[in-house]
């Protein structure tokens, strides 16, 4: 029964991650069309940029998590605004997608460039310590993700539901041509997606690095945020935030109980599954989405 | 009454180019490494014709291909080392199994763009896991070794020089049959699919028979493709057949030139040959690759095809050279 329970506060917390990641990639798809390939690896680069933080600041835990974020949104949007802003205005979306690979493998590079391509350790006060309270193993970290993943999520959704801004964010994502009609910046908001989604994904990567390790590859965690998107119906932003946590939890208590070696395996044919039986993701009405 | 496609086939410039293909080795004997890097470049190019097939003809953003390619490798692979299977035959099962990987994928023809594309980058990447985990059957991270030199009418295919005779013919076969698909009806519907989907089904035309008919066509390719790298080198193991392979093969179709069956070839030879002279440069040299893809894609998506159509366009041609000649 604890080791269930164990069980259930790992995948909840490794999935919040997914769902932080998801949720700006849905984001993206949902402004502007895109597959982002590079939006994992931004994410890396978070693991990475709070690697370094840690080492020489030995900041808090939530102040790495907003450092990181900051940055690699900085980031987010200068790819943006001169990698994928100036290919909008050509309109083909498939070499957008093809770009997008590129950006991936050239952060990829710059990672190995900068931080070499051994896996990177946390600082020690950093690092997940189990405690035993009432002969149930805590892991603090783990629930300190989960609270932060779902603080971020309420955070997102108070800002959606109820500042202009959001709501000018989710026409654009609804509809940009009749967005611009009634005044709204597309390519503001289009600017504003990814600095909102570049944050996410770098706390996200601060996250799941320090409970695995900082290095070039982290980006492959979070292509299965990538089957979180989808699972929650592929540019819904709620939708995405569950789809993470299910598919933590999926993967974290498949691993247990059939097999570690295979737990991508697993993962990834319920992408594959659910793209092809319920492509409006677990929550969506089947109207919602035609294709 | 059209013009056959065989009339089409033989240009002058498809006839020089095939002379030149059948003379190269011949001119590069005297070094073995550039035999070998010439082979590794006949078996790439056979997958950026297949993946031009896909994704440039076809606009269908196939991002596992190098899943397939793995494929037709082990088939060859598991069945000649651990079964005795003689070359023939195992070549055949790769292309079978490769197809029947194809098969297994097919229903995701239903999925639209961003979705379909999604699930191929799934897909390859379930094979690639696949081939570095089921040990019992890949061998894992390992893979294989002592993968027999093909047997052919008798005769053992070990020299590299002769090897290259095997690869150019199954490459031309390849060249032929995708050029005679590209002038047939299907390479019509092909055309229609690419340009407005919606408008090409409501003329009658059956898409989804159209895409599966690309992804099994363009997997069989892998599969020999597979095949003939794994008897070539005799040694395979997974990271050839990842996600690293299928964004390579993706930057040979898009340097070439989408929609350009030579621009394939002229890609695979150019990636291939970066990737071996960066290999000095160490671990970055992929990013390379990254800015490659990103630049072409913003200044020069029609790639190196696209450029030289563009200069020869602007060149007076001469009578002999006959009409140009047009691809759908």
């Amino acid at each position: 029964m604890s080791e269930l329970l164990g069980l259930l506060v790992f995948g909840l917390a490794i999935g919040s991650i997914y769902s932080l990641v998801a949720i700006g990639f849905s984001m993206i798809y949902r402004a502007t069309g895109l597959l982002h390939f590079a939006h994992p690896d931004l994410m890396m680069i978070g693991g990475m940029i709070g690697y370094t933080l840690a080492t020489r600041t030995a900041m808090p835990m939530p102040l790495l998590f907003v450092c990181s974020g900051l940055a690699v949104a900085a980031l987010s949007w200068l790819i943006d605004r001169f990698g994928f802003r100036p290919m909008r205005r050509q309109g083909a979306l498939l070499n957008l997608i093809i770009a997008t690979i590129g950006w991936s493998i050239i952060l990829v590079n710059v990672a190995l460039f900068v931080w070499g391509t051994a896996p990177l350790s946390y600082p020690e006060p950093y690092l997940p310590k189990g405690r035993t309270i009432a002969g149930i193993v805590i892991v603090p970290q783990n629930l300190a993700m989960l609270a932060v993943g779902l603080a971020s999520m309420v955070a997102l959704q108070l800002f959606f539901a109820r500042t202009v801004t959001g709501q000018a964010l989710r026409a654009t994502a609804e509809n940009p041509v009749a967005a611009q009609l009634m005044g709204i910046r597309v390519e503001r908001m289009m600017s504003l997606t990814f600095l909102l989604s570049g944050f996410l994904a770098g706390g996200a990567g601060v996250l799941v690095a320090s409970i695995v390790y900082a290095n070039f590859d982290l980006g492959l965690i979070g292509v299965k945020s990538f089957a979180a998107a989808v699972l929650g119906g592929f540019g819904q932003v709620g939708g995405a935030m569950v789809g993470g946590l299910v598919l933590g939890l999926v993967e974290t208590i498949g691993a247990f109980y059939v097999s570690s070696a295979y737990k991508d395996i697993i993962a990834y044919t319920l992408l594959i599954l659910i793209l092809l039986g319920r492509p409006q993701g677990l929550l969506g009405s089947a109207r919602s989405r035609p294709d | 009454m059209p013009i056959s496609w065989l009339r089409r086939f033989w240009t002058p410039a498809h006839a020089a180019a095939v002379v030149a293909l059948a003379a190269l080795p011949v001119l590069l004997a005297s070094s073995p490494y550039y035999i070998f890097l010439l082979n590794t470049i006949a078996v790439f190019a056979m997958l950026a014709l297949g993946l031009q097939l896909v994704l440039g003809y076809g606009g269908v953003l196939q991002l596992g291909y190098a899943g397939f390619f793995g494929l037709g490798a082990y088939t060859s692979a598991i069945l000649s080392t651990q079964h005795g299977w003689p070359f023939p035959a195992a070549f055949l099962a790769a292309m079978v199994v490769a197809v029947a990987g194809a098969v297994v994928m097919s229903p995701i023809v239903r999925l639209r763009d961003v979705n379909f594309a999604m699930a191929t980058f799934v897909f390859g990447l379930i094979l690639e896991l696949v081939y570095n985990q089921w040990s019992a059957m890949t061998n894992g991270p390992i893979g294989f070794r002592g993968i027999p030199a093909p047997r052919l009418f008798g005769v053992t295919v070990l020299d590299p020089q002769h090897y290259y005779y095997l690869l150019f013919a199954a490459l031309l076969a390849e060249y032929v049959l995708i050029f005679r698909l590209l002038h047939s009806p299907f390479g019509t519907a092909l055309r229609a699919m690419r340009e407005n989907e919606t408008a090409c089904r409501t003329s009658g035309i059956d898409v989804t028979r159209v895409k599966v008919t690309l992804l099994l066509v363009s997997s069989a390719i892998a599969g020999a493709a597979g095949s003939l790298l794994a008897h070539m080198n005799g040694f395979i193991s997974p990271p050839t057949f990842g996600w690293s392979t299928s964004v390579a093969l993706l930057m040979m179709v898009v340097l070439g030139g989408v929609r350009s069956l030579p621009g394939a070839l002229v890609g695979a030879a150019v990636i291939r040959l970066v990737i071996e002279r960066t290999s000095v440069l160490g671990q970055h040299s992929n990013i390379v690759f990254g800015v490659a893809l990103v630049l072409f894609m913003a200044f020069l998506p029609t790639g190196l095809a696209g450029l030289a159509g563009g200069i020869t366009a602007k060149l007076p041609r001469p009578a002999w050279l006959g009409p140009r000649s047009v691809t759908p």
